[in-house]
């Protein structure tokens, strides 16, 4: 005898099945995430998968995996995700944070805890949701940050995830160009006592591969890196970092897989002051995190 | 009463199906929701590492860790097989069935209890296409973690976040690879008592869930507790049977005390 077709388990299957058909990635993952949150739930784990859906709540697992169909990427359609503790709003095109930025974040509290036992001064370069300087803020009550970003709605969404997380209180977020000149000379001298970064690093070939998720509905200038190698961006966060960072002061940088030999080579031969310090693996044991010292 | 070693450790708790089909899992869903009233009750924290469900509403297993005030001093005598007596919603012909499931109660180690080379931990995740980072959206934050020298398992899935899921997974990790450790100091010791704990206990029914008589009876301390209902419902009830099983337990350490100051 056939399931019913309004209990979730039934559900779950017709859409994972619809979604592996049209080639959407991680078909029944997006399927889960997207039942769970129609019931209410953040994950499919503890749903009973013999619950019934009421019919409104049939169509509305309809119109959110017709979105869905269309690539979007299931934090949008959800509306907010968790980085490590923090849940935060997503909104497109702001890029959504990485599982990998979890592990950079807590290699930057542990320098934090280790050189500044007091309060710090947190520079974040390219915010974007505000996961990094509001995890970082959550996790060291008598620090205080500012934020940067090129994208206005970058700006908004970390204004947004300040207020709800309660911690505007002690960021300031500005939309900034960092690689135009007067943005390092003017606003910050020698200030911050750790400048962090999740830059644009993906190259022009890369480009060409990524999927729609990313392409159709995240901002392409939180993506392209800039130049053959995608690390024009970082080379000017580098070089904002030299003006704005106190003497011993941090920074770090996740990038892309080829860079860290090349960006220790660049530091070496065209950053007098600054010192490329280590590259960290991340949960893969591939090198992404570069921690650099202003000396 | 004087506090064993481990009474003030926070615990994993771990339920899973036995003996009886479907009816066992959902006896397992009840019993542990059972735990997690209690846990409310006692205002202790409840974090979630597993929880499998069956397409008919059931539970197959599931492991939550517990923190709080004196956790595993509570829990620690209800760890073995339940039974449950009754008709199955399913059964056609209103026989009483016999169903079983498992509890399992693990200390959580505190830092200086373990020590876990990160070398010999394998962990597998979603493997995001080629380079990861930026170049992908992924969603899967499911984590795998394998201890190589033994070959105990952790999984969790329940979280969204990948290091929320690595963090919960590694904490049920520690705790299996130290009872297994905890339990082979153990094994050699022997006791008499009715009350005990470990992996002995994993296989000893201790308690018998009578529908049709409205009674719950603990096989270790005999007596029977009426109002089932209650019972099973996490509170005042199951925690006055815990506390006469604690009771029981301290007289038969201190009668073990005297008989073994006696033989010497």
């Amino acid at each position: 005898m056939r399931s019913p077709v309004n209990i979730v388990s039934s559900i779950l299957t017709k859409w994972t099945r619809i979604f592996s058909h049209n080639q959407v990635p991680e078909p029944s993952t997006s399927a889960g995430y997207l039942v769970a949150h129609v019931l209410g739930k953040k994950t499919i784990a503890t749903v009973s998968k013999q619950a019934r859906l009421s019919s409104k709540q049939l169509l509305h697992v309809q119109q959110l995996c017709l979105q869905r169909l269309q690539r979007r990427p299931v934090q949008y359609i959800v509306g907010e995700w968790d980085f490590c503790d923090l849940t935060l709003k997503m909104k497109p095109p702001v890029l959504i944070p990485r599982p990998e930025t979890e592990e950079l974040v807590h290699l930057v509290l542990a320098d934090l805890n280790d050189r500044c036992p007091s309060s710090a001064l947190i520079m974040d370069v390219g915010c974007g949701s505000g996961a990094i300087c509001l995890w970082l803020l959550k996790n060291r009550p008598d620090d205080r940050s500012i934020a940067v970003d090129i994208s206005t709605e970058a700006c908004q969404l970390t204004r947004d995830n300040a207020e709800s997380t309660d911690l505007l209180r002690r960021l300031a977020v500005h939309r900034c160009d960092v690689t135009t000149e007067s943005a390092s000379t003017l606003k910050w001298p020698q200030s911050f006592d750790v400048v962090v970064s999740n830059p644009p690093y993906i190259t022009p070939a890369e480009m060409a591969d990524l999927d729609p998720e990313l392409t159709w509905y995240e901002d392409e200038r939180a993506l392209l890196g800039g130049g053959p190698d995608g690390m024009d961006i970082i080379k000017e966060v580098v070089r904002f970092s030299q003006q704005t960072l106190k003497r011993g002061g941090s920074l770090w940088l996740e990038v892309g897989l080829a860079h860290p030999p090349l960006l220790r080579q660049f530091v070496m031969q065209h950053c007098t002051g600054l010192n490329f310090i280590a590259a960290h693996p991340d949960f893969t044991g591939r090198l992404r995190f570069c921690h650099l010292q202003k000396s | 009463m004087p506090e064993a070693p481990l009474d003030d450790n926070d615990i994993i708790l771990e339920v899973t199906a036995g003996v009886g089909g479907q009816e066992a899992m959902l006896f397992t869903k009840e019993i542990f929701e059972m735990y997690e009233k209690y846990a409310l009750f006692m205002n202790w924290q409840v974090e979630l590492y597993e929880h499998s469900t069956t397409e008919l509403g059931g539970l197959r297993r599931a492991s939550a860790g517990i923190s709080g005030l004196g956790v595993y001093r509570f829990l620690k005598f209800e760890g073995g097989v339940h039974r449950v007596q009754r008709v199955p919603k399913t059964e056609k012909s209103g026989r009483v069935h016999t169903s079983t499931m498992t509890v399992a109660i693990m200390p959580q180690p505190k830092e200086i209890d373990i020590v876990i080379k990160p070398k010999d931990i394998e962990m597998d995740f979603s493997k995001s296409s080629g380079k990861g980072g930026q170049s992908v959206n992924t969603t899967d934050s499911c984590v795998r973690l394998v201890h190589k020298p033994t070959g105990i398992v952790a999984e969790c899935q329940t979280e969204r976040s990948q290091l929320q899921n690595r963090e919960r997974a590694m904490k049920m990790l520690k705790a299996r690879i130290y009872n297994k450790e905890l339990e082979e100091q153990v094994a050699n010791e022997w006791s008499t008592r009715r009350l005990q704990v470990g992996s002995r206990q994993r296989s000893e029914k201790i308690r018998t869930y009578n529908y049709p008589q409205d009674r719950v009876t603990d096989h270790r301390i005999g007596g029977n507790q009426s109002n089932l209902r209650e019972f099973i419902s996490g509170g005042q009830s199951l925690h006055c049977l815990i506390k006469c099983l604690l009771k029981e337990s301290w007289k038969e350490s201190l009668l073990e005390m005297v008989e073994y100051s006696n033989d010497t």
